[in-house]
């Protein structure tokens, strides 16, 4: 058993070594880069399943916690990093069109480095339990999707969407460290654990407190992409290269959503504070279901798509944040994200392919996908019917644990607004699937992909059922073994 | 230190802020940021942070104003002749900053805390380069070591983004 | 001065920068006022930093120590995001917002 603070360290040196191998290798070829980016993760992912989650005392453990839900969120990471590398090597056409290079594949090497080191700064969020640390952690995450989104420097739709990202991220963290200030001014405390101690001992100023959290609670909205936050996200994730979309919603939103988790568990359970807070969290939650289902319907590119339904989704797992103190609270938001990675990660992989032959990402280039490579099409259709939650698909059972913990807290206005969008989301998800299946298509050449493009489409594909069907596996590795899990056997 | 020389400072901070947001020469903006964090610093040597007061001078008066006026020389930013002000973006940036400000204030009004002196030192020179190194090379290391990877992508990412002509 | 002076004074220059932020239209003055909104958040830590006097009678240095790290990352923000500001310039001669909206459905 291995203390769970080398996975950082190894997935760091990993990354330095990526870079290294960039700067002194002399081969023409930057795709060996990747291959040891996925190869050196894949054996991360493996080491996860033999690390000593122990909670006792260690130098850092001040900081860091290797929780059972730390380690389902380093998985997380690691996975997604994986499908993101795999994608990056699908795009690596476009990439190597915007970058100036004096070799066909300069600047593909960084390009394969940086979501390893994303993907350190998202481990570590996964365990940090102190807010310094949420902090330093976060802006290694948001530094280098900085540098990610505005990668390709000679597509202005690239450097537009760095821009923007750049801008509002970084007012973001204004509001966030703002709000870490007042918490620490008026507990005198970062960590976690010792703030919620203070917290209920009722011996705090009750304004300066809900200011700081509110300030917080404003930083984190940027970061999951709920509305009212969301400006940044549709021009965002339609500028920016397609692999690095795909990280962004997946990876930057379950990092927020993690740090939201331990936030909120802390101030939820604060009597004076959890009736002002879950009014808020139930306000977010419905206007980003709403808007984001409701700006998506005249969609017809499928990447600005995916954006609005990236920002109903966060609608969705809101609302499990807002029922933060019901059983089955955490496991819905983990569990619905664990669906969301899958489904997301599985739409980008098959448009990077189509795009890559069709030259655009417009829901018109998919016409007649169904003809031209019925594989591919079977695969986005999995996707798209996931996304919108029909059963026996990942999808469904992560809006079923949803409404469930929602049924039992009783936020029934949430449950209608949530099944009422569900009902709109159907309409665009299927205008993808009508394009693929009823639509001519403009020429019959099939799409082609790389053995391990398709593998991997094979493979999130058939997590997608089989998940849908026998969802125990990741329930079991969420709920921890019982004596493992102070907190559920608290409440 | 006399007790008129941190609203002194307050007072050049505050208005050199809003000469950054109001001068039309981004130049003109950089000196005022310029000598609002040297009067920041100001601020912080009158709250006995002596190192942060440093730091302040050294690494944002000193190294990040300097990358922004370096940039704007490299750029030739011109003073902006249009004022055409957007003005929803206006109103609605206004109206959130003065809620932010009154907010701010009823909240320090039930701050009674705050409104105590504050508790004294102890006597004799305050050795605080120390207690801030020691802190950071023992108990905070770890979000130590993350700072330093963090630099290692900015450096990574800044090469990348304005190389003229990557290999 | 007490803490709540600075705190206001911090706030304040909070707000100027948010304000700043949404007034101007040039990315690298935008850029300016986010700095002044983190130094305000500096600016509060410090100050509740000295009021929380620990039993040796020195000020808390845990406030300090996350002073350093927002100085640290904001000086790396400012590299990083120099270099997209100037990459852009360099594709589209413009450092106005204004005329970076080519993405509209």
């Amino acid at each position: 058993m291995m203390p769970a603070i080398y996975l950082e360290a190894i997935v760091l040196t990993l990354g330095v070594l990526l870079v290294l191998m960039e700067a002194f290798s002399n081969s023409e070829e930057k795709t060996p880069v990747a291959w040891l980016g996925i190869v050196g993760l894949t054996f991360v992912f493996i080491l996860t399943f033999f690390t000593a989650n122990d909670l006792s005392a260690s130098p850092y453990s001040a900081f860091y916690h290797a929780d059972f839900r730390a380690i389902f969120f380093k998985r997380f990471a690691l996975l997604t990093t994986i499908v993101v590398l795999v994608l990056s090597i699908e795009y690596r056409g476009v990439v190597q069109k915007y970058v100036f290079g004096s070799r066909p594949q300069a600047g593909l090497g960084e390009f394969y480095a940086l979501p390893v080191f994303t993907c350190a700064g998202l481990m570590w969020m996964a365990s940090a339990v102190d807010f310094i640390m949420i902090f330093v952690s976060l802006e290694l995450v948001t530094i280098s999707f900085y540098i990610l989104v505005a990668y390709m420097r000679r597509n202005a739709g690239s450097l537009e969407a760095g821009v923007k990202y750049l801008i509002l991220s970084a007012l973001s963290t204004g509001f966030f460290v703002y709000g870490i200030t007042w918490i620490y001014g008026v507990t005198g405390q970062t960590s976690l654990e010792k703030i919620g101690a203070i917290l209920l001992g009722l011996k705090v100023s009750h304004g300066p407190l809900l200011f700081g959290f509110m300030l917080v609670l404003t930083g984190l909205g940027f970061k999951i992409a709920c509305a009212p936050f969301q400006i940044w996200v549709p021009d965002v994730y339609q500028g920016a290269p397609t692999p690095v979309t795909a990280f962004l919603s997946v990876g930057s939103k379950a990092a927020g959503f993690i740090v939201l988790m331990r936030v909120a568990e802390v101030f939820l359970p604060v009597p004076w504070i959890n009736h002002k807070a879950v009014t808020i969290l139930v306000a977010l939650a419905a206007l980003s279901l709403l808007y984001g289902n409701l700006a998506a319907m005249p969609q017809h590119n499928l990447k600005r798509l995916m954006a609005y339904s990236s920002i109903a989704h966060a609608g969705y797992i809101l609302i499990a944040v807002a029922c933060i103190g019901s059983r089955y609270a955490n496991i819905a938001v983990s569990f619905y994200l664990a669906g969301y990675l899958l489904m997301t990660l599985l739409t980008f992989l098959v448009m990077a392919a189509v795009a890559n032959q069709a030259g655009g990402d417009d829901i018109v280039h998919f016409n007649g996908l169904g003809k031209r490579s019925p594989y591919l099409a079977f695969a986005m259709l999995a996707a798209m019917a996931s996304l919108a939650g029909i059963p026996l698909t990942v999808g469904f059972f992560g809006k079923f644990l949803i409404f469930y913990v929602a049924y039992e807290k009783g936020q029934f206005l949430l449950m209608g607004i949530g099944v009422l969008t569900v009902a709109a989301g159907f309409y665009y998800y299927f205008k993808v699937v009508r394009a693929m299946y009823w639509k001519e298509p403009a020429d019959d050449t099939p799409v082609r992909t790389s053995p391990l493009t398709g593998a991997t489409i094979a493979a999130l594909a058939f997590c997608i059922f089989f998940l849908g069907v026998y969802p125990a596996p990741v329930i079991r590795a969420l709920e921890g073994p019982p004596s493992d899990n102070p907190r559920l056997l608290a409440r | 230190m006399s007790s008129l020389l941190p609203w002194l400072f307050s007072a050049i901070m505050l208005g050199f802020a809003c000469a950054v947001v109001l001068n039309r020469n981004p130049v003109a903006s950089a000196l005022s940021l310029v000598v609002s964090f040297l009067a920041l610093a100001g601020l912080y040597v009158s709250l006995n942070a002596f190192f942060i007061g440093v730091i302040q001078v050294l690494v944002y008066a000193g190294a990040i104003m300097v990358l922004f006026l370096f940039i704007i020389m490299l750029l030739d930013l011109k003073a902006e002749e249009r004022r055409t002000l957007n003005t929803t973006a206006t109103l609605g940036g206004l109206l959130v900053a003065a809620i932010f400000v009154c907010e701010l204030f009823s909240v320090l009004r039930h701050f009674h805390k705050g409104s105590l002196p504050f508790p004294p030192l102890a006597a004799g020179p305050l050795d605080d380069v120390r207690g801030v190194g020691t802190m950071l090379f023992s108990n905070y290391n770890l979000p130590f070591q993350v700072i330093g990877a963090l630099i290692l992508v900015a450096t990574v990412g800044v090469v990348v983004l304005s190389k003229r002509e990557l290999k | 001065m007490n803490l709540n002076d600075y705190l206001a004074v911090s706030g304040l220059l909070f707000a100027i920068g948010f304000a700043g932020v949404m007034l101007r239209r040039n990315i690298i003055i935008i850029f300016m006022c986010l700095e002044l909104m983190l130094n305000a958040a500096n600016l509060s830590l410090v100050a509740f930093s000295r009021f929380h006097v620990s039993a040796a009678g020195l000020p808390d240095y845990n406030g300090q120590m996350l002073v350093f790290f927002i100085i640290t990352v904001a000086a790396a923000e400012v590299a990083v995001g120099l270099a997209v500001i100037v990459s852009l310039y360099r594709a589209r001669r413009t450092t106005h917002v204004e005329d970076i909206t080519s993405m509209k459905f």
